[in-house]
């Protein structure tokens, strides 16, 4: 799926490699992740790798002088405009190399197939009809010399057209504006900065920032921060960071965190390529899912509807006070370690479905249950972690009534409540994508998969545990406790990846 | 504003022309909507030799403010079983008319590649699946005798206006 996205006519994209000088960011690459904790109640910083791996962030805009750079290079060793070079590049995803290949194996066929062969060689311009009357094609109104222009292709337009063409490109075409051609029927001239500098200067920077924007959007080693309206972008240092799995980017304008590989939320332990195809999965069954993970769920004793609008998994029937939890329905008391039980609701088992039965319809619906058992738990984490992260907001206010609710204490005394919120935030989002790795997982390799699930159970039982601490009501909760807690779920936290990182050996 | 004053004073240098031209095309009759002249009507002779032969076909042509910039969106009035044609709404499917637009063209022009559209169907990018699958089938006997149907049915009633402005006398 992923391989057909790419369709590049010339070279094999797969195999073509980044040299280590050329197209390769030119920067001094100071590694800017900090991890700032001064706070010793703090939990340890979260990833274990991502951290120091040479991601900058950096304003749009400091990607401009990377982009001249290339620029003048092509436009120097082609000997070509350098409007003509912009067109060129950005047909090559901005990688000289790659240009520099196809140009000299058939320099002519590439400058017509791109639109600027009349830009480079100027000699023979097509003029426009001769019979025609000095009538721009646009308004059918008579063009005054001096007030109208052509792309070197020769069709002649007039200037107030020309500069509505240019407006209309940008406003109604949006980034793909840079593609815009000339407005001539048929003619594949490609319009570029120097019409919209002579033409339309007041879309001239407009157009400008399409066309950093496709850079950024082509490179290898950039990636816009997707926060909401964040303009930052991560850069990596070599093409062999964005090739690295786990590799996270931390935005310092709005503090998002993504995969510098896929741009995703960072997805431990799964990889890119399972996160993608669990999504795509996700997308196509959603209606199913949808339909049997209705939002409410009934008391598996009293069948009235609850609704679960808290972080925890243990839920108490306000009607008939049964407890029971919600991923399983079972009944509460048998989950909790401590009653000899054992927490079961991260297994998927498939001895509990009818196994004999091997009709295709059977299969699909086996198929369709181990699904659904992923995405039930993947989808609970999901949510839960929106939660937290809701209530991470409001930390804050509760953090202020703790201090005023006892008298001596410091700011730095309630922190405590603050980096259990963290997290639980992060712990919900690694046992989120836990299910994805599950879902992928060998399903032959017995050793592996228990091993696993024991580190997940582990996790799991803990976030639950932590859940329920920071929600109590400030005057039942104990501080210790809670920090305790905070720091053994951090440990199952890294323990889980660790043991996915390290290729779960032992 | 003076974005609709520019597409208005194109769409009237276009009537102009049309009306002022030696040799009208014979196959296309265009009328700007009374009061309006943004809102246009073509009838379009259907091609000979196509199973849309001998009818009339009534189109709706709306330009926008942003007009010649943007492309007229031209809806079928008549009913027509073609693969690029929404069988309900009329709308067409073509190319020129979205993406490959050219400012450069006019209502005629576009009116122009519609008849093209007539005779040369494109089933690969259908709007009425069922006549894109009849062609792709290889099944034209289907296709020619559908079309043809639809044709008789709807598009034989609309008489070709003799052209009022002029004396001039269709051929």
């Amino acid at each position: 799926m992923s391989d057909d996205d790419y369709s590049y006519e010339y070279s094999e994209e797969e195999d073509y490699e980044i040299g280590d000088d050329d197209d390769d960011m030119d920067w001094n690459s100071s590694a800017t992740c900090t991890i700032a904790s001064e706070n010793p109640n703090a939990a340890p910083t979260l990833g274990l790798a991502g951290v120091l791996n040479g991601i900058r962030i950096s304003p749009a805009d400091d990607l401009r002088p990377e982009m001249k750079r290339r620029l003048k290079e092509v436009t120097e060793i082609l000997d070509i405009p350098e409007a003509a070079a912009s067109v060129l590049l950005r047909e090559h995803k901005w990688s000289k190399e790659q240009l520099f290949e196809v140009f000299y194996a058939d320099s002519e066929k590439l400058l017509k197939k791109c639109g600027v062969s009349n830009r480079c060689d100027p000699k023979d311009p097509m003029k426009t009809d001769p019979d025609d009357d000095n009538c721009c094609p646009i308004c059918y109104d008579d063009m005054e010399d001096g007030q109208k222009m052509s792309m070197p292709c020769g069709h002649e337009f007039c200037m107030s057209c020309w500069h509505d063409f240019c407006a209309n490109a940008i406003e109604q075409e949006g980034p793909s504006c840079v593609y815009v051609t000339c407005p001539e029927a048929t003619c594949t001239e490609v319009v570029t900065e120097v019409e919209f500098q002579k033409a339309a200067p007041d879309y001239l920077q407009k157009f400008q920032t399409y066309q950093l924007r496709n850079f950024v959007e082509s490179n290898r080693l950039t990636r816009w921060c997707p926060g909401k309206g964040c303009d930052r972008i991560a850069c990596a240092p070599t093409a062999s960071a964005m090739e690295q799995d786990g590799n996270v980017a931390n935005c310092d304008s709005c503090y998002t965190s993504f995969c510098m590989v896929c741009g995703e939320e960072p997805h431990a332990p799964s990889e890119c390529k399972d996160l993608a195809k669990w999504n795509e999965k996700c997308r196509n069954e959603s209606e199913t899912a949808n339909w049997i993970l209705a939002n409410t769920k009934s008391c598996p004793k009293c069948a009235s509807r609850i609704e679960k609008n808290q972080g925890c998994n243990h839920i108490t029937c306000q009607r008939c006070k049964h407890e029971f939890c919600w991923i399983c329905s079972g009944d509460w008391a048998s989950h909790g370690a401590n009653t000899g039980g054992y927490y079961k609701c991260n297994r998927y088992d498939p001895k509990s479905t009818e196994t004999n039965d091997n009709s295709a319809a059977a299969k699909a619906k086996r198929e369709l249950d181990r699904y659904l058992h992923y995405y039930k738990r993947y989808h609970a984490h999901s949510e839960a972690q929106k939660f937290a992260k809701k209530q991470l907001k409001e930390t804050e206010s509760r953090m202020v009534m703790l201090q005023e609710s006892s008298d001596n204490s410091k700011w730095t005394d309630v922190e405590f409540l603050k980096t259990a919120n963290e997290q639980l935030v992060e712990c919900r989002k690694v046992l989120k994508y836990t299910y994805v790795y599950a879902y992928y997982m060998n399903p032959n390799d017995t050793l592996q998969k228990e091993r696993f699930e024991y580190h997940q159970e582990m996790l799991e039982k803990f976030t639950e545990n932590l859940s329920e601490q920071s929600e109590k009501p400030l005057d039942k909760m104990d501080r210790t406790d809670v920090v305790n807690q905070t720091r053994v779920v951090d440990r199952f936290m890294k323990n889980i990846l660790k043991y996915v990182d390290e290729g779960m050996e032992g | 504003m003076s974005l609709n004053l520019a597409a208005a004073k194109r769409l009237r240098k276009e009537l102009q022309n049309l009306k002022r031209t030696k040799e009208p095309d014979p196959d296309i009759y265009l009328i700007p909507d009374g009061n309006n002249i943004l809102q246009w009507t073509a009838l379009l002779r259907g091609p000979s030799d196509t199973p849309y032969s001998g009818g009339v076909f009534q189109l709706a042509i709306d330009c926008g403010a942003d007009y010649p910039l943007a492309p007229p969106s031209i809806t079928f009035v008549t009913r027509v079983f073609h693969p690029n044609v929404h069988f309900r709404t009329g709308d067409v499917c073509l190319d020129i008319l979205k993406k490959e637009w050219s400012p450069a063209w006019g209502v005629q022009a576009a009116c122009r590649a519609i008849l093209a559209l007539l005779s040369d169907p494109d089933a690969d990018s259908p709007l009425n699946c069922d006549a894109g699958n009849m062609i792709r089938g290889g099944d034209m006997l289907a296709y020619n005798t559908t079309a043809r149907m639809f044709t008789v049915e709807n598009a034989m009633f609309l008489a070709w206006p003799s052209t009022a402005t002029t004396t001039d006398k269709e051929g």
